[in-house]
């Protein structure tokens, strides 16, 4: 390597060669992107197009991404790290790996990774890759993501780093292991098969990009790609004072005991356009699969600070080079082999949540209260009778609930925010698809916080399983912990799921939970939506009539959170002024900064698992 | 005497192009548009053409028009006041979308799904339900539309879009509603989703039936006037209307469902594109057509525009066919700028026309790729935009200037950069669309319009290894003229949703049958004999896992039969590869959907062409130093008259050409020739 980097620095490269370069490499990733979503088997991808691709460096640092899905940012970087680790020396032209081991390069084990190097002369210039989440990977439970296993190698099928192709050649003996390992082959392997296409058409795009601008000053090019985005980035967050800026949230459990608070907590530190995230405080890693290796939280770090701080920035490795973290080991943050992290999409949730909380603190004004915060993945896994078909599916229901009220701005009612971004499975596809019924899907009345700019609302859904039994994974968070409000703002609601039995029983079940069920059995979701922003009692009358006329906000809430009274359908104004003036008397005077809702004090006090 | 116009409404002129009996074009005008009653502006250009040939209204027996009354009326949130039924429990579908956000670092976004077109206090959900099957499992509660109905209309709702979960398996609640609304209140409009989009996903189907309601007010009160308007006491003229898909319609039936025709506009340009390039020999074909503040980008092949069934309108998913334009921020007007990184960009900001390029003098101080185009020789600033703007190189030259010294580059070594970076972005602009669609470039040839095309045609043809690249005669009016050349159409596609292998032939061709049905149907509305027309079948099919499906076109008309579903799973394996790079042929495949398209050709316009000029020479007008290439520095090159070059004139470049309402630039290395209708045709290999 030395020997290129003295041949490049003797040749030059101007600014339009540069930005010529760098819209060709997004182009690229876009292009890989298309192709992965567009020619994928199983429903996940399909519908939900959960997957990403990048293109890297020949030291593995990332020079382009295409933004599916942003809790894959940076989540490949260790995978490719970890092939050039393993494999440099040892690889060759028309050489494919994969890997899906969190503990060697991977996230959790339904994401496979599939690594493209790119050689030009014999030597790898460049590497194109994607990562993409798998319907199944085998494991105890239909779509591998239990939140309750106690070790990984319950979770799935691990694949270490390994040659996929050979030279050009398919190494059949892999792609027969995963088929005979995961439950829907077909559609693990179709999947891995649009992975390969598109790491392949990255290639081709890539030797055409030598072919045009020429090797070294490709390689060149690559490093002052690199080295403008860590500019932008530290010009950025050299406008944040130096802090110290503290938060903490919590997990409602640790993915097998219910109500068992775990504690995730950030110190942002900022010296000279850099950021120190400390995780020092966390709590230890989980029993259950919450856990994550350091690739995930990265992610969710650089998440936040991307959409807070330079969401312009090029997807690249310079970005992150600003960016310092402690990931104290041993944590849910940063977990010990053979720790399970099945379930850790809950976890990047809170991550990201603990460090808005931060960063609203040294960026004042340009963070949201709390999203829903929660990736409501309910698997259901069974056989359909009417069919004699086995099916493994997502619950055909909004995965996501609101979005937090915005300084200037009320939430998005049941969008995908943070590190969550898929797509709803329509009703339509998931009845097709399944022996299920959606009863109803509704915004839920009241789920927004309240706020100057209310929280966005989540939904209210009811579902029943037709036909024959199922497995049904039930995973999500902020059962136990709401979303918190902000700058005077209040929390939303908790999320909630009631099981109602054929037989008529009912029970409340816990935000993690992994059931039989039969037909006629039903499950009622409350998802919650986002914070609150500003103090409610300052929303105009107007806005909170509005919420009114619409359903968002019941009568009875628009007098009690927003102190407006409404009769006959219209503000009774001169009552809502002396309400609102008594309301305002009765608050409590408090750092009113966050608000975590009524329960936070009993929750924190529950016992944590020793 | 019958005359036949085709009149195109634009942001700053509408263009009217006319023929006459023999279907020879007559003569060409331009009137300022009218944005708020756009309706005055054909008039005035019909009018004015009329005049110009000699001829009135009671001459006139055809307009073929494209309406840009649907896609402004939802760009300005001007449609309908408008009402939803839906299935109960499923009133908020429209609120909730498919949850997906577009920007994911975008904090402050605003929703995504267009909630302007119904306040969720108008969605009234009504008890029924059918299954995945299409069976019923609750019956329509007659009363519960009927008291909505009531509710809604008390509060002045003009229209009423109806979808209900999987009609698109079973329309009968839905027609059902449809019919009681309609008895009680025959003044409402109303859309049902199985016959606006008789397709699964709900969220989809709902925006589409949704859109098509908001707009049946306003685009039938437009189109009615509009036909009363140019109708004389003496004559019923024949008002047709352009498709989204490239088809034109009379109007009635475009009023019946205007989302049918929202994107008129840019199907109108990619048709005329295609009728050019038909007359230049080239029917594989890329046009992209280059204005102030975006460049947008279609392919033709075999003559036929590429049409896609997955487009946008405004930012939310619009399931129609349309025309597949590709659409980036990169125009004249784009601006040049450093980030904070010290990195030199191009757009997406433009000048647009006010302030306009720093050169105008109009108060704009950032340089766009209009000041560079202008620092580089390549345009004069004597003559601009129809020679309304007296142009200041001193002020492009400061511009540039300003922006050189932060990054260390003398002006024209910045001017030949900004136009690098926007051909290069351009150029992958249209490999994305090309290569994404599994197409080469290299076996295209590229057509320039717009103000801006032929500027950088020849440098994009040339990066991007194309065969040739086109100039037509008039590159700033293909839409009247792709309005004349285009065919009547109707379409009409169900969902099927049947694996290949248990297919029942007989249910199949039942199918094809009564999509031909109601196409015929319309195509009689028209006044085309059904019998006359072409019919063209097509399957949409996939692997039976996958969730985006491809379209197959089948033989002619010809019954289904034995053989016709292994040659549609064939062919479909034959398209996969092509598009994708793999193909499963052992693999389970299901046909989703099946489709009709009829189309009756109407007239087939000609475009005489003859230079004044009798040698190339006698076409020149001047020289002016220009740069191509920063070693070869400026050099003196020539400047001429595009429309007195006669036939078969042959250049050597550099050369300028300029026209009225355009420049074409030919680089040194390359070619051109004038064919025998006026095209310029650009040999692009430079050296």
């Amino acid at each position: 390597m030395l020997v290129a980097e003295k041949e490049v620095a003797s040749i030059e490269i101007d600014p339009v060669t540069l930005e010529v370069i760098r819209n060709r490499l997004n182009v690229v990733a876009d292009e890989m992107e298309s192709i992965l979503l567009r020619s994928s088997f199983s429903a996940i991808m399909k519908e939900a197009l959960d997957g990403s691709t990048a293109i890297f460096d020949a030291g593995g640092n990332t020079i382009a991404q295409a933004s599916a899905i942003p809790v894959h940012l940076g989540s490949l970087i260790p995978a490719v790290r970890k092939v050039i680790e393993l494999f440099e020396g040892n690889m060759v032209e028309g050489d494919i790996f994969c890997l899906n081991d969190p503990y060697k390069g991977g996230t959790h084990l339904p994401d496979i990774n599939v690594i493209c190097p790119v050689f030009h002369d014999g030597v790898p210039i460049a590497y194109s890759a994607s990562i993409a989440h798998k319907q199944d990977i085998g494991g105890r439970v239909p779509g591998s993501t239990p939140p309750d296993s106690t070790e990984l190698f319950a979770e799935g099928l691990i694949i270490p780093p390994m040659k996929l192709f050979k030279a050009g050649e398919r190494n059949e003996d892999l792609f027969e292991m995963i088929a005979s390992n995961v439950r829907v082959p077909e559609g693990v392997v179709g999947d891995i098969e649009a992975q390969v296409a598109c790491c392949l058409m990255g290639r081709r795009r890539i030797l055409e990009l030598v072919d045009e601008v020429g090797h070294d000053r490709l390689v060149l090019g690559f490093d002052h790609l690199q080295d403008h985005a860590e500019r932008l980035t530290r010009e950025a967050l050299a406008k944040a004072p130096p802090g110290p800026f503290e938060f903490s949230d919590y997990l409602d459990d640790n993915g097998i005991d219910p109500h068992t608070p775990v504690k995730i907590a950030v110190k942002l530190s900022f010296e000279d356009g850099t950021v120190i995230a400390d995780f020092t405080g966390t709590d230890p890693q989980a029993r259950g699969a919450l856990n994550c290796v350091p690739s995930t939280t990265l992610a969710a770090v650089y998440f936040a600070i991307r959409a807070v701080c330079v969401p312009q920035a090029p997807k690249c490795e310079g970005v992150h080079r600003a960016i310092r973290t402690i990931f104290p080991e041993g944590t849910i943050v940063n977990a010990s082999f053979p720790a399970p992290v099945a379930a850790r999409t809950i976890t990047v949730r809170r991550i990201v949540s603990v460090m808005m909380g931060a960063l609203a603190q040294a960026f004042p004004g340009r963070v949201p209260a709390a999203c829903d915060g929660q990736s409501n993945y309910i698997y259901v896994g069974g056989s359909d009778p009417k069919v004699s078909r086995k099916y493994v599916s997502m619950l055909g229901v909004p995965t996501s609930g609101g979005m937090g009220g915005r300084p200037g701005k009320d939430g998005v009612d049941v969008i995908s925010s943070d590190a969550s971004n898929i797509v709803r499975y329509p009703v339509e596809a998931f009845e097709a698809d399944t022996p299920f019924r959606v009863k109803y899907l509704r915004l839920w009345q009241d789920s927004g916080g309240p706020g100057r700019y209310r929280g966005g609302l989540g939904y209210h859904s009811e579902i029943e399983l037709l036909r024959g039994d199922a497995v049904m994974t039930h995973r999500r968070d902020r059962h136990d912990f709401a979303p918190w409000g902000l700058d005077g703002g209040t929390a939303a609601p908790c999320c909630r799921t009631i099981l109602h039995r054929g037989n008529g029983d009912s029970e409340d079940v816990p935000s993690k939970f992994v059931t039989g069920i039969a037909a006629g059995d039903r499950i009622e979701i409350f998802t919650t939506g986002g914070g609150g922003y500003g103090d409610p009692l300052q929303r105009p009358f107007d806005a909170v009539l509005a919420d009114v006329r619409s359903g968002r906000v019941s009568a009875e809430k628009a007098a009690s959170d927003y102190g407006v009274v409404i009769v006959d359908g219209a503000v009774a104004e001169d009552a809502s002024r002396e309400l609102r003036d008594r309301l305002s008397r009765q608050r409590p005077v408090a750092d009113h900064r966050f608000d975590r809702g009524p329960e936070y004090a009993e929750r924190l006090a529950l016992p944590r698992y020793e | 005497m019958s005359i036949t116009i085709g009149i195109d409404i634009g942001g700053t002129f509408t263009d009217v192009v006319s023929l006459d009996t023999e279907g020879n074009v007559a003569a060409f005008a331009k009137v300022a548009s009218t944005p708020h009653d756009p309706g005055a502006a054909v008039v005035a250009g019909v009018d004015k053409i009329l005049g110009m040939v000699g001829k009135d209204r009671s001459d006139l027996e055809r307009v073929a028009h494209s309406s840009t009354v649907s896609l402004n009326a939802i760009l300005e949130r001007k449609g309908a006041k408008l009402g939803i039924l839906c299935t109960e429990g499923f009133e908020d579908i429209l609120v909730i979308g498919r949850q997906k956000r577009t920007d994911m670092y975008d904090l402050f976004l605003d929703p995504e799904t267009p909630q302007f077109l119904c306040p969720r206090e108008r969605m009234y959900g009504i008890p029924e339900r059918l299954d995945s099957s299409g069976d019923v499992v609750v019956d329509l509660n007659e009363e519960a539309v009927v008291d909505a109905a009531r509710r809604l209309v008390d509060c002045g709702v003009t229209s009423i879009a109806i979808c209900f979960l999987f009609s698109y398996l079973a329309p009968d609640h839905e027609r059902r509603a449809r019919d009681l609304i309609g008895r009680q209140y025959p003044d409402v409009k109303i859309s049902i989703s199985s016959e606006v989009d008789p397709h699964m996903r709900e969220y989809e189907r709902l925006v589409m039936t949704a859109f098509d309601a908001y707009l049946k007010p306003v685009a039938e009160t437009y189109l009615r006037n509009l036909a009363d308007n140019l109708t004389s006491e003496s004559s019923a003229v024949t008002l047709q209307i352009m498709q989204s898909r490239g088809g034109i319609v009379g109007w009635r039936q475009a009023a019946e469902r205007p989302i049918t025709t929202a994107l008129s506009g840019p199907a109108a340009g990619v048709i005329g594109a295609g009728y050019c390039g038909r007359g230049a020999g080239a029917t594989n074909l890329i046009s992209v057509d280059i204005g102030g503040t975006s460049c947008d980008i279609a392919l033709i092949t075999g003559g036929k525009p590429l049409v896609t069934g997955e487009g946008k309108l405004d930012r939310y998913p619009l399931r129609q066919q349309m025309v597949d334009v590709s659409c980036i921020g990169a125009g004249g007007g784009s601006i040049a700028w450093v980030d904070q990184g010290g990195a030199l960009k191009v757009g997406p900001q433009s000048a647009g026309a006010s302030p306009g390029p720093a050169c105008y003098g109009r108060g704009g101080t950032e340089p766009t790729i209009t000041d560079a185009s202008l620092v580089l020789g390549y345009l004069d600033a004597e003559e601009f935009g129809w020679g309304e703007v007296k142009a200041e190189p001193e002020r492009a030259r400061e511009a540039l200037g300003r922006l050189g010294d932060k990054i260390g580059m003398d002006v024209p070594t910045l001017a030949l950069g900004m136009h690098r970076i926007i051909n290069a972005m351009m150029a992958d602009a249209i490999k994305l669309a090309s290569v994404d669609r599994g197409y080469d470039p290299r076996k295209f040839a590229l057509m320039g319009l717009g103000g801006g095309g032929p500027v950088h045609a020849a440098a994009l043809a040339a990066s991007l290894g194309c065969r040739k690249a086109i100039i037509p005669p008039l590159p700033g009016v293909l839409c009247a003229n792709g309005l004349l050349a285009a065919q009547i159409e109707h379409e009409q596609s169900r969902t099927f949703l049947r694996k290949t292998e248990h297919i029942d032939l007989q249910e199949m061709e039942r199918e094809f049958t009564e999509l031909t049905a109601v196409c015929r149907q319309r195509m009689a509305g028209d006044g085309v004999d059904p019998d006359a027309a072409r019919v063209n079948r097509f399957a949409y099919i996939r692997y039976s896992n996958q969730s985006y499906d491809l379209e197959i076109a089948l033989d002619g008309t010809e019954p289904v039969g034995a053989t016709t579903v292994e040659r549609i799973v064939g062919d479909f394996n034959i398209e996969h590869e092509r598009l994708y790079g793999y193909s499963r042929s052992n693999q389970e495949t299901t046909i989703v959907a099946l489709g009709v398209v009829l189309s009756h050709p109407v007239s087939n316009p000609v475009f005489a062409y003859s230079g004044e000029a009798r040698s190339v020479d006698e076409a020149r007008k001047s020289s002016r130093m220009a740069l191509f290439d920063l070693n070869e520095g400026y050099r003196s090159t020539d400047v001429y008259d595009r429309q007195k070059l006669p036939v078969a004139a042959r250049i050597a470049g550099p050369a300028i050409l300029e026209q009225r309402d355009t420049t074409t630039i030919l680089f040194p290395g390359q070619h051109l020739v004038v064919d025998a209708v006026g095209n310029l045709i650009i040999e692009p290999s430079v050296g």
